[in-house]
């Protein structure tokens, strides 16, 4: 008679459970509908994956050049195994994994030759998030990235991390900006907000990054040292010398990220350690809960840096201008 | 990573209690950081709704051990191979925690440093007492949607998990659910344990009444002595019948009987009896259309005839073994949230009761979330909490467990950046309390009246639930008076507390109680005190360093000198006894409003030495401990 058979395979309803009663059905649907490119994926956002797969929101993996499996990377990606050390492609060698982790949600793999060829497809190819580490390209690259996410009106995360710091930079909407309601306590939000993130370059062209400071303290050393670290990739031995000679440039004492010897042994930290994986499980799931509400419209995302440093466990927003048109 | 960290973390033993949502990231976490000696206690399976965040569990691995599934995982990520050193190379142990044969203090000193991932407060004040004894730290975590917290226990050091009081859940007076409910919640409490009247051990229900009760309610003999023999397989329209005659009982009969009464006569809302043959028609005209089978059933509220219809179906179901357990009528008939006919049987018969007391009713998606007690959790949440606590043992681990105090950091974790732009941001450990029963051996008073309570109770609401202890051996004076398992002591249980052996316990008495294994031992001093059977407070009060003001009796007398410190202990005590109806094992989770907590929280920075506004709030699964706001 009336018997209630369990389905072999559970609903999504019954999957999200938990995460609909706290964000709300509209909430889960927005997400659903959202859509998000991981290019290059690191030991850091290899974590913000894992948030976002699982949160039932659609994921494509993009390969832009070569990408053999180092040790690194092995080491630092939550989706690869020290058998993988040697495979072709980091993504390839890591899609089904992460396509594992929730059968519910579509989760792809593109390859490209290059960024440019990438990026001319961001008009059409309706990405709402793109999620990239900015330590491996050139400074130039991504500011290319920024521009061409803002003109195509997908969001934008740039993001690594070094030793046990870390830093991201968010651009959240296009050029028309980001409406969202605040949320102003239990159950109730805000009359909807719009802002306008700025790109990349406006930091990258600032000339003073004493100013950066607040009436809480300096500019984090996180973000100086992935600044410098952006910009001063390729150096090779010279690397030193750009760093003293950017942080003076910058206005900042050239003591500000440590001793000569700190400052000598970055490059290693920033450009070829393996991550420390409690450093990214953390920002990582920072970063989750940004993309969360930046999917969601829910809640007020960071403007527009977010640095975390794992020593102190201090997690904060920078704030660096232009500011002008975050309110409407 | 220096080298002198990667050899101490290929060293370290470590101990992780819980493969949950917190456990699941940690597991990841060691496993990613290179530590090779780790073992896990856990005590559930996996269900369907772990795996949006538990992320090491998927769809076939629903209904295996969640340590067993984590900790092959665990091993999969490793980039270190297996070994049998003592400590092993993620070593599972399906139990609970609290099984002191396999999980005592010996079996805590193996290990370097325990990490907590539970989600309940009772495991974690047992892993604290068990840490504390053996000398180790402890890394604490909980979460509760978008807010969590980590911190860090060295004994002797920093404040122990018990040093602050954790407020309890919301208890409902038990006349409350059996007479005068005002809130859904109310009405999801007695369809709770009328499920247990019909379909399980019917003496076990709130509802039930003996034969010999002076005012028995009308319902007790339609719906539990007319119980049909599930072994003569009654015929459809049998079931009808009984549930037909149990249905009026429940919804007309004694509410007309309480109406004639006058019980209603001051209530703000004036109950109305349902007319159960009307609703009933369709079911006698042979239609069934069990709302819980209709499109989006769960989403939306069922009507009084949909109600009926699905108790109909239910009681079918049960008795012809369709889909109950073969022990229809056994205690093993219980509430749980995710047993679907529990749950289908409990929005049904909620909502008949809520409509006749002209109270809000609700689909079966929302009273599952009430009567579940469902704290949401998610991914994001844990994994940052998760990455805090790995963080802090790898400070552990470089500066030594001496240093804790030290170097360690309690972190709340918020959905919002403070007005400052901070989204995590650690403040000092505290000391210990001084007036810490746990860790600073302080004496306890405890409220009763020693008139009526008896030793039985005392041991299982105090001492057991609301205190934690595990296995108590109680002394007056030098004498003994009871250790769990001797039989030798098991007539001094229905003794009341004054007629004990060697003086009894009266005002003024000093009780020590031991338990050898969590190596506690507490002095508790008593003050006679009587309680009104619905008080609120429940039926007993247990208090800090001093006594704590007696109830005003008849609205009068001696109530007038209740001072503030007896509203904080109200806080503190209201636990659950055997009046009160305790929704879940699992306290309900109010989160407080993001503006308060942040203030809060920036206060606790800023005001470095801010202890006591600190507080921290249990809640249920992912645990979860919330800020309380002030």
């Amino acid at each position: 008679m009336l018997t209630k058979h369990k389905m072999a395979t559970p609903s999504t309803d019954q999957i999200y459970d938990r995460q609909i009663r706290l964000w709300g059905a509209e909430s889960q649907t927005r997400m659903m509908q959202s859509h998000v490119a991981f290019v290059n994926v690191s030991g850091l956002t290899s974590e913000v994956l894992k948030n976002v797969v699982l949160a039932g929101i659609k994921c494509t993996l993009i390969s832009i050049g070569p990408r053999v499996v180092s040790e690194a990377d092995a080491a630092s990606n939550l989706f690869l195994r020290k058998g993988d050390i040697g495979a072709a492609n980091v993504e390839a060698a890591s899609q089904a994994r992460v396509q594992e982790l929730n059968v519910h949600t579509t989760v792809e793999h593109l390859v490209y030759g290059d960024l440019s060829s990438f990026l001319s497809t961001l008009p059409t190819s309706g990405y709402t998030l793109l999620v990239s580490p900015a330590l491996g390209m050139s400074t130039l690259d991504s500011q290319t990235i920024s521009s061409s996410c803002r003109a195509s009106g997908s969001s934008l995360i740039l993001c690594d991390s070094f030793g046990f710091h870390a830093c991201a930079f968010l651009q959240v909407g296009g050029d028309e900006g980001h409406t969202y309601r605040k949320e102003a306590g239990k159950d109730k939000l805000s009359d909807p907000m719009t802002a306008i993130y700025p790109v990349i370059e406006g930091a990258d062209s600032l000339g003073d990054w004493e100013g950066l400071k607040t009436r809480f303290g300096g500019v984090p050393k996180e973000w100086v040292a992935w600044m410098i670290g952006r910009m001063g990739r390729g150096k090779g031995e010279d690397w030193k010398f750009f760093a003293e000679e950017t942080l003076k440039a910058k206005k900042l004492p050239s003591t500000y990220l440590g001793s000569q010897d700190d400052l000598a042994a970055l490059p290693k930290s920033l450009y070829s350690s393996p991550c420390i994986v409690p450093v990214c499980a953390v920002f990582g799931g920072q970063l989750g809960q940004e993309v969360l509400k930046m999917l969601t419209t829910k809640g007020e995302c960071a403007w527009n840096f977010l640095t975390f440093n794992g020593e102190t466990q201090i997690a904060r927003e920078v704030r660096v201008g232009p500011d002008d048109g975050k309110k409407q | 990573m220096e080298a002198s960290l990667v050899d101490k973390i290929e060293q370290a033993a470590i101990l992780v209690v819980g493969a949950g949502g917190i456990g699941c990231e940690l597991l990841k976490n060691l496993a990613g950081s290179g530590f090779k000696h780790v073992e896990v206690i856990d005590l559930d399976t996996i269900d369907v709704s772990n795996l949006n965040r538990q992320f090491l569990f998927r769809t076939h691995h629903v209904g295996k051990p969640k340590c067993t599934v984590a900790c092959e995982a665990a091993r999969d990520m490793s980039p270190h191979s297996p070994h049998n050193d003592p400590v092993g190379f993620y070593v599972a142990h399906h139990g609970n925690v609290k099984d002191n044969d396999r999980f005592g203090v010996n079996f805590f000193k193996r290990f370097d440093v325990v990490l907590n991932a539970l989600d309940n407060v009772d495991a974690r004040r047992h892993v604290n007492r068990l840490c504390l004894s053996a000398e180790i730290p402890l890394i604490e975590a909980g979460t509760t949607g978008y807010l969590g917290q980590t911190t860090v226990i060295m004994g002797k050091q920093t404040e122990c998990y018990e040093c602050q009081p954790k407020p309890t859940q919301k208890v409902y007076p038990i006349c409350t659910i059996r007479s005068t409910p005002s809130m859904p919640v109310h009405c999801i409490v007695w369809g709770k344990e009328l499920y247990k009247l019909m379909f399980g051990s019917a003496p076990d229900s709130m509802l039930f009444e003996d034969e010999e009760g002076d005012e028995k309610s009308t319902f007790m003999s339609p719906v539990v002595n007319e119980r049909l023999k599930v072994e003569e397989k009654p015929s459809p329209e049998k079931l009808l019948k009984y549930t037909k005659s149990a249905l009026t009982a429940l919804f007309t009969t004694e509410i007309n009987k309480q109406l004639g009464m006058d019980r209603y006569k001051g209530a703000k809302k004036t109950p109305v009896a349902h007319d159960i043959e009307a609703m009933a028609k369709g079911l006698e005209a042979g239609v069934l259309n069990p709302p819980s089978e209709s499109e989006g059933g769960e989403k939306r509220v069922w009507t009084n005839e949909e109600c009926c219809q699905e108790i109909y179906c239910i009681v079918s179901e049960m008795y012809t073994g369709a889909t109950s357990p073969p022990d229809i009528f056994s205690s093993s008939v219980a509430f749980d949230k995710d047993n679907h006919v529990a749950m289908r049987f409990v929005t049904a018969a909620s909502n008949l009761r809520a409509s006749v007391f002209k109270i809000e009713t609700n689909s079966y998606y929302t009273a599952k979330g009430i009567a579940g007690n469902i704290i949401p959790a998610i991914a994001t949440t844990n994994a940052i909490v998760a990455g805090q606590e790995v963080l802090e043992l790898m400070k552990i681990l470089k500066h030594g467990k001496d240093k804790v105090m030290e170097v360690c950091k309690f972190t709340y974790c918020l959905r919002a950046k403070t007005r400052k732009g901070f989204f995590l941001q650690p403040t000092s450990l505290q000391p210990p309390n001084e007036k810490c029963y746990v860790c600073k051996n302080a004496r306890v008073v405890v409220s009763v009246d020693t008139k009526t309570f008896t030793l039985e109770a005392f041991i299982d609401q105090v001492l057991k639930k609301k205190m934690s202890f595990n296995s108590p051996i109680l002394q007056i004076g030098c004498d003994q008076i009871y250790e769990d398992g001797e039989p030798e002591y098991e007539q001094n249980l229905v003794k009341t507390l004054e007629n004990l052996p060697c003086g009894g316990i009266k005002d003024g008495t000093t009780l020590v109680v031991e338990d050898f294994e969590q190596d506690m031992e507490v002095n508790i001093n008593f003050v006679q005190m009587e309680f009104e059977e619905d008080d609120e407070r429940g039926q007993f009060l247990i208090g800090g360093d001093r006594p704590v003001v007696k109830k005003a009796e008849d609205g009068k007398g001696e109530g007038g000198a209740v001072d503030n410190k007896s509203e904080e202990k109200k806080e503190e005590n209201n636990d659950d006894d055997d009046d009160i109806e305790v929704l879940d094992a699992n306290a309900p989770p109010p989160v407080p409003a993001a503006k308060g907590k942040k203030r809060e929280r920036e206060n606790g920075v800023d005001e470095a030495a801010g202890a006591g506004k600190k507080s921290k709030k249990d809640t249920g699964e992912g645990v979860e401990e919330v800020v309380l706001l002030e």
